[in-house]
């Protein structure tokens, strides 16, 4: 069976993607919220393609570069593949990832908390060090939902592949940032096709 | 022989569409405030080119246009708020001979200043109570009041490259993206075929600019009107000469060479414009344009030439095939926009 398209339902309570705002001693970091039609996601598809390309690439080192092509080949060209004897000419990757199911306003809340920055050597409080900064929770529980399509039909490697990098977020992956302040924790993620996550199961452990 | 037809449309985006501007500065990438010619007829032809290899390099694409017969000569699409926009309307143009009159109008002073040097010395009372400081804009005179369009809003937001083994940022590889918010609409007009125009009539959805795997670009054409280029330019010469001063004023549409204007072969008694080098893309290379003119720039002529002269180059094709799909030399004759504010008087 050719795969054209995967469904990811990402259920998430609570988001810290930020950007730098300008409202100095009110708001220093602000939610940038991507419009998709009428609907609204405080998770832009750009970063979720670059926290999938983040996954793949553990997945990549824990398999011993086996997966190193279909990675580069889904993804597009990696800094880190940079052979400086070779001009380097970056090349897209066939992955498309769109929002395909946003949020309605009354979905979600955005609120301010308060921090400082704390001097690693002293141990105290640093200099201009409190900050101001907008979450997002998400209240109705609803799901984001982003579509992954493809240009060109999927190898058996790069599917096994996406598969492993899925069931990885899936158990235990994290977004954004405040993970240690309790935000970003993906608590369920729901794929269809329903069997494609069963196609790194050779993989075992968090991947399969 | 090719049946050619007139069409206008709109672009809606439904997702953010990056479109940098050809130089930027440290890591910021600005974005244009319109969908240039090049980049909606480049969308086009790859939709048109769905379902067969995608060509890989300039040749492959002449080959492509000349084996299809392919005409395709589109405008910039200009910001526009509406559901539809007819074939004969003038499109909403970054004028640039725009002033606020006294009664707060957005007026163009074109006009004025050239019957001023035509001899209407007294013109310059008027002149001097014009307001010249109008931001940038794309005017068009709807339901008979001249209306400004904008881009309604933009989208910025801040990219990191991420560096895998320590999990962090990475140095240097941070830059901030500056697109078109979902929700703009564009206007646009150009010159079809006829086996183009059947399959893009029904409209279609492309992805236009950069980054369209990470969740931009994609947009809704939607082809509003279309008519035959000889019914049009029957039209268009009635619309022309309906103005009985003998003087017509040029609007320049997308990038047009001084050739194009000079080869009009008319007196000239005013003009302001914009000369720059602009570049567009063709498959991994580009094609420089020295010395083009921008759009929005006005020409005012002595008029000596037929309407329908004039309406025939209006809708007369560039030769050279890369000018023609990067939409070059497109000009649109007697905007009522510069006609308003002179006829009306006082």
């Amino acid at each position: 069976m050719i795969i054209n398209k995967v469904l990811v339902k990402l259920y998430i309570n609570k988001v810290h993607i930020v950007q730098p705002c300008t409202r100095i001693r009110k708001l220093d970091h602000r939610v940038v919220f991507y419009k998709f039609g009428n609907t609204l996601s405080p998770i832009p598809p750009s970063s979720f393609r670059g926290y999938l390309r983040h996954l793949a690439r553990i997945v990549v080192s824990h398999t011993g570069n086996k997966y190193l092509n279909a990675y580069l080949s889904l993804f597009g060209s990696d800094i880190r593949e940079y052979d400086p004897n070779i001009h380097l000419v970056s090349k897209e990757g066939k992955l498309i990832v769109s929002l395909s199911q946003g949020l309605n306003e009354s979905d979600f809340k955005v609120g301010i908390r308060p921090g400082i920055r704390v001097n690693r050597t002293t141990g105290t409080t640093a200099k201009e060090a409190l900050f101001f900064s907008e979450y997002v929770e998400i209240i109705s529980k609803k799901p984001i939902v982003f579509n992954l399509e493809f240009k060109e039909p999927l190898s058996k490697e790069e599917e096994v592949l996406l598969a492993a990098t899925l069931n990885l977020m899936k158990n235990g992956g994290t977004l954004g940032g405040w993970i240690s302040k309790g935000m970003g924790l993906i608590r369920r993620i729901e794929v269809e096709p329903k069997d494609f996550l069963k196609k790194s199961l050779k993989l075992g452990g968090v991947l399969g | 022989m090719v049946n050619l037809f007139i069409i206008s449309g709109i672009v809606k985006l439904i997702e953010p569409t990056i479109i940098t501007k050809k130089y930027w500065k440290g890591g910021f990438l600005e974005s244009y405030d319109f969908i240039p010619s090049s980049t909606l007829t480049g969308g086009i032809i790859s939709y048109i080119n769905r379902n067969s290899p995608k060509p890989s390099n300039e040749k492959e694409l002449l080959k492509l246009l000349k084996e299809r017969n392919i005409r395709i000569w589109i405008s910039h699409a200009f910001p526009y708020e509406g559901d539809k926009i007819d074939v004969l309307d003038p499109l909403p143009l970054p004028i640039s001979t725009v002033a606020i009159a006294e009664n707060t109008e957005y007026v163009s002073y074109a006009l004025l200043i050239a019957k001023y040097h035509m001899g209407e010395k007294e013109l310059i009372k008027r002149i001097s109570r014009l307001n010249f400081k109008v931001p940038r804009g794309f005017f068009l005179i709807k339901n008979d009041r001249a209306v400004m369009f904008k881009v309604k809003d933009w989208y910025v937001y801040t990219h990191v490259a991420l560096d895998h083994e320590r999990r962090t940022a990475a140095e240097k590889l941070l830059y901030t993206i500056e697109s078109l918010n979902s929700g703009n609409s564009f206007a646009f007009k150009g010159v079809l075929d006829e086996a183009t125009l059947d399959e893009i009539k029904g409209g279609l959805e492309i992805r236009l600019g950069m980054k369209k795997s990470a969740g931009y670009g994609l947009s809704k054409v939607e082809i509003c009107d279309y008519m035959p280029i000889s019914k049009y330019i029957e039209k268009r010469a009635g619309q022309i000469g309906k103005f009985k001063e003998k003087i017509v004023t040029v609007d320049v549409v997308t990038y047009s060479y001084v050739d194009r204007i000079l080869s009009l072969k008319m007196e000239m008694v005013f003009h302001k414009m914009y000369v720059s080098n602009e570049k567009a893309f063709v498959i991994n290379k580009f094609n420089l344009y020295k010395n083009v003119i921008h759009p929005g720039s006005v020409f005012v002529f002595k008029r000596d030439k037929d309407p329908y002269d004039l309406a025939k180059i209006e809708v007369s094709l560039p030769s050279d095939p890369f000018e023609m799909i990067h939409g070059l030399n497109m000009l649109y004759f007697n905007n009522p926009f510069h006609f308003k504010f002179s006829i009306r008087g006082d």
